[in-house]
């Protein structure tokens, strides 16, 4: 692979350096572009949002619904890939998908802050999004991912970074689209969308179905069974076998606009979801779960009713409902679980049963004066309830397993262990209030100096307060290069399973807190060259960490100090109205204090580029590279874990006929063999998914 | 979490690079003196008219180098348009770019105004079209886009042409609020 970093950076110096071949008087070629050029021209340096990204404590990408169907993703974690220095991974023992950024990365949690139109959609249970969550990307208009630190603005969990995914609304589908598409692994998803106008509102609605089989390539040789069955002395594991990586689910939007009021409702119904790698790293084909989650979203704000104040209102109330049925171990498994540690055997599994719930109402009242020149102050205050509920079952509880027979035999008899000491949770229900007031400057400086100050202040009921300032400094040097002087202060704040968990919780943990700096550049020689470049440096203290094996305390705890620093490069260029280019490249070296090693399991490198031609009017073709190499593991880790490839061609055809798309993609085309870090229980990393493909058709009216 | 959304903010924030930003706004006023067709008048000057706060500066300076039906490009500032009451702006303009100004009354009086003289009256943010504008030049994902209210147009004797409607969105009023 090293050809292609040599391509990729001889790209980004061979871009830097042809600059000036147009001065300042270049507005012929402005006046001289069609309108259809002019529309693609990039405009803002954050590629577009307003400033309240660009100039946030942080670099920032967006992908657009344009780019997302041309890079040919159907999922969010493909988009998440391509954003320089994001690596999607596994979260160890969900295997959901989870992101790493800049060398930060956490095996039981999520250090990014994800939100749904702007509102958190992390659960306090084990962060992140919640497991069983793959979110397809037909209603969404676009990704917007901030690299660094963010709860100056955010609030918790805006630790290494932010992902916004904002869904479309009226004037983004403005009409109906309805589309098919069908692939490998039994894979088929159907959808449906309208955008228009009723009674005054803007309204979009979309529903999306979608099925997979998962990939049946997905083999792990051995699992956690398997080495049970060599100490025990049973048969029951049934590796070599596939993951358990099927899934379904139904997911709707709908979207109400009008002058002053913007009203949002997203359901995410997952009817079935496998088990992937296991619920303790022994596979369990027939396992899985089903959940429902709602989040309703009401905005207001005063617009233009006051000439110097403009108040804003935000009221969201998320609701989740899990429902989950796992064979922990399979059939005729034996354990050590009897009363004196003798082996019981499990004739039909070691069975545990979840149902949980979360409800999370919040509300954030916001003020914007400008009435004083150059100067743009906000003040908002905001109240977040997190309510949380669980209920266990099991066929492992202690007070089940007695008898003088060896070994004793549990049959699938299940039960209700909640609140005991077979329970994943101590408490069967867990809230906390967090309370919030941010405080942020917007001034001009001068002409071409911009300076944002902010700090915010959150009070947690269980952990207690923190505050976190950022500051960014802007200049724009001239028309081509802009350069920004960043710094932020986050936190994560622990969750209910790292303060509550049975075995493990804490509840004396503190945030995990990081501070990062940052210099960035943003450098636009021609407009259609695009190029930007940043250094940071961070340093994480009191990082939330699983205890050793050898630790005789085995609880969660603030011990970890971590810090890092690298560099990430981007390019996007435009070499004829046919023909473009877009990569980037991240290189990362982060440690940990105690250790004094490197992390494990995150890349050094990464690599995303792809050049799509437009080889026809309405027809275009994209080719992808996704390039993660030199990732580390722990010492004692002999698993092995090569460099990731993935190669992706995509071929889309738009308004043919004036109202059909058609798309057909090959996706990881080479079937590389990616490999991501499992848990310490498998003695396999997790394979990734193999060659897949699909074709698509939509029709809009 | 709010301050994030953007969306609701961007009637009072500018788009980043204000340069490039303005360039391609300029670049589009050029393009509308080809793709739209105004009625034969008696003007020395192709008009192009910059209403408020001139957000171009010196860029579109250049545009006075070039040629609309077969007249030069003569740039015209108003400060304001007479409090918007009497919106009397002479000499009379071939396009007016409304800048500052989106509240749906205003830009209902400007626009019911110069109808008669078959201004191309463009604005630049979100609610312009929707508010009764001619064209609204958005900021949509980094890059600006067109919307066209065509119920705005149809009354003059402007014809824009299909190239145009082509790449744009197209706005529908469904009634007033």
């Amino acid at each position: 692979m090293k050809p292609v970093l040599l391509l990729i950076f001889s790209l980004f110096v061979l871009s830097f350096s042809c600059s000036y071949t147009l001065a300042d008087d270049d507005m012929d070629d402005y006046f001289s572009m069609s309108p259809a050029e002019l529309a693609a021209v990039p405009v803002s340096i954050a590629t577009g949002t307003p400033r309240a990204h660009s100039r946030s404590a942080g670099s920032t990408s967006v992908i657009t619904a344009d780019q997302i169907k041309t890079m040919g993703a159907t999922e969010l974690h493909e988009v998440l890939e391509t954003v320089p220095g994001i690596h999607a991974s596994l979260q160890p023992l969900t295997n959901d998908y989870q992101y790493s950024v800049r060398g930060i990365a956490n095996k039981h949690n999520c250090e990014m802050l994800i939100m749904l139109n702007g509102t958190r959609i992390t659960s306090p249970f084990q962060g992140g999004i919640l497991a069983g969550t793959e979110l397809p990307l037909a209603a969404i208009e676009r990704v917007e991912v901030v690299r660094g630190p963010g709860s100056a603005v955010y609030g918790a969990d805006a630790f290494a970074g932010v992902i916004n995914i904002i869904t479309k609304k009226a004037r983004d589908i403005n009409g109906t689209q309805i589309g098919v598409r069908a692939g490998n692994w039994d894979t088929q998803s159907a959808w449906g969308q309208h955008g228009g106008q009723w009674a005054g509102w803007d309204i979009a609605t979309s529903i999306q179905y979608q099925h997979t089989g998962g990939d049946s390539g997905r083999v792990i040789k051995a699992d956690q069974q398997t080495t049970f069955d060599d100490i025990f002395g049973s048969q029951a594991s049934l590796a070599p076998g596939a993951m358990a990586t099927r899934f379904k689910a139904l997911d709707s939007h709908l979207s109400l606009q009008r002058k002053h009021w913007d009203i949002g409702f997203w359901a995410f119904n997952v009817l079935d979801v496998g088990t992937r790698s296991g619920g303790a790293g022994a596979l369990d084909p027939h396992g899985g779960a089903e959940s429902a989650q709602y989040l309703g979203d009401i905005r207001f704000a005063t617009e233009d009713w006051l000439a110097d104040w403009e108040f804003l209102a935000h009221l969201s109330f998320l609701y989740t409902d899990v429902n989950a049925n796992v064979d922990v171990f399979p059939d005729n498994s034996q354990l050590p679980l009897g009363l004196n540690g003798n082996l019981v055997r499990f004739s039909n599994g070691l069975i545990e049963d979840m149902r949980y719930a979360q409800k999370i109402p919040a509300i954030e009242i916001t003020s914007i004066y400008k009435g004083l020149d150059n100067h743009l102050f906000r003040l908002s205050a905001g109240l977040r309830y997190e309510e949380f509920a669980i209920r266990e079952r099991a066929n492992n509880n202690l007070a089940l397993i007695y008898g003088n027979a060896i070994p004793p035999v549990v049959d699938g008899t299940l039960a209700d262990v909640t609140g005991t000491a077979s329970a994943f949770l101590k408490d069967k229900d867990t809230s906390r209030t967090i309370t919030s007031v941010v405080l942020q400057d917007e001034w001009q400086i001068a002409k071409d100096w911009h300076l944002t100050a902010g700090v915010r202040y959150d009070h947690y009921s269980d952990f207690g307060s923190t505050v976190n300032p950022r500051l960014a400094l802007v200049w724009d040097v001239n028309s081509q290069l802009t350069t920004k002087w960043l710094y932020g202060k986050a936190f994560r704040a622990p969750t209910f399973t790292e303060l509550g968990s049975t075995s493990m919780g804490n509840s004396n943990l503190k945030p995990e807190s990081i501070n990062m700096v940052e210099w960035a550049f943003d450098y636009r020689p021609v407009s259609s060259l695009r190029t930007s470049l940043n250094l940071y440096y961070y340093a994480i203290h009191d990082l939330i960490t699983a205890p050793l094996i050898s630790d005789p305390d085995k609880h969660y705890k603030n011990f970890g100090e971590q810090d890092g620093y690298g560099t990430e490069l981007e390019g996007n260029w435009k070499i004829t109205e046919h023909l473009s280019l877009t990569g980037n490249y991240a290189w990362q070296y982060s440690r940990s204090e105690h250790t004094e090693m490197r992390i494990t399991g995150v890349p050094e490198h990464k690599v995303y580029f792809a050049a799509n031609w437009a080889f026809m009017p309405k027809w275009q073709f994209q080719s992808q590279l996704n390039w993660v190499g030199s990732r580390t593991r722990e010492p004692a880790d002999t698993r092995p874990l090569k460099d990731f490839e993935s190669i992706d061609f995509t071929l889309r055809g738009s308004k043919i006929w004036g109202h059909v798309n058609f798309a057909a993609s090959l996706r990881n085309a080479f079937d590389a063999n990616n490999l991501e870090p499992a848990r310490n229980e498998l003695p396999v990393n997790l394979p990734m998914p193999g060659r897949s493909f699909y074709l698509e058709a939509s029709v809009n009216f | 979490m709010l301050l994030c959304l953007g969306l609701l903010f961007s009637t009072v924030i500018v788009a980043d690079d204000d340069n490039i930003e303005y360039k391609v706004k300029a670049g589009y006023l050029y393009n509308f003196t080809k793709f739209v067709s105004w009625p034969e008048v008696n003007s020395a000057t192709f008009n192009l008219c910059i209403l408020g706060n001139d957000p171009f500066g010196d860029t579109i300076n250049a545009i006075e180098k070039k040629t609309a039906l077969s007249r030069s490009i003569r740039i015209v500032r108003f400060k304001t348009a007479k409090a918007l009451s009497g919106v009397d702006l002479k000499p009379a303009c071939h396009i007016l770019y409304v800048s500052g100004i989106t509240s749906q009354s205003d830009v209902e009086k400007i626009t019911t105004k110069l109808k008669k003289a078959n201004t191309l009256v463009v604005g630049e943010n979100e609610s312009f079209a929707q508010n009764g504008g001619m064209i609204g030049l958005v900021n949509r994902n980094g890059k600006i886009k067109l919307q066209i209210n065509l119920q705005s147009v149809n009354g003059t004797h402007l014809k824009i042409s299909a190239k145009l409607l082509e790449i744009a969105e197209l706005i529908k009023v469904a009634g007033h609020d």
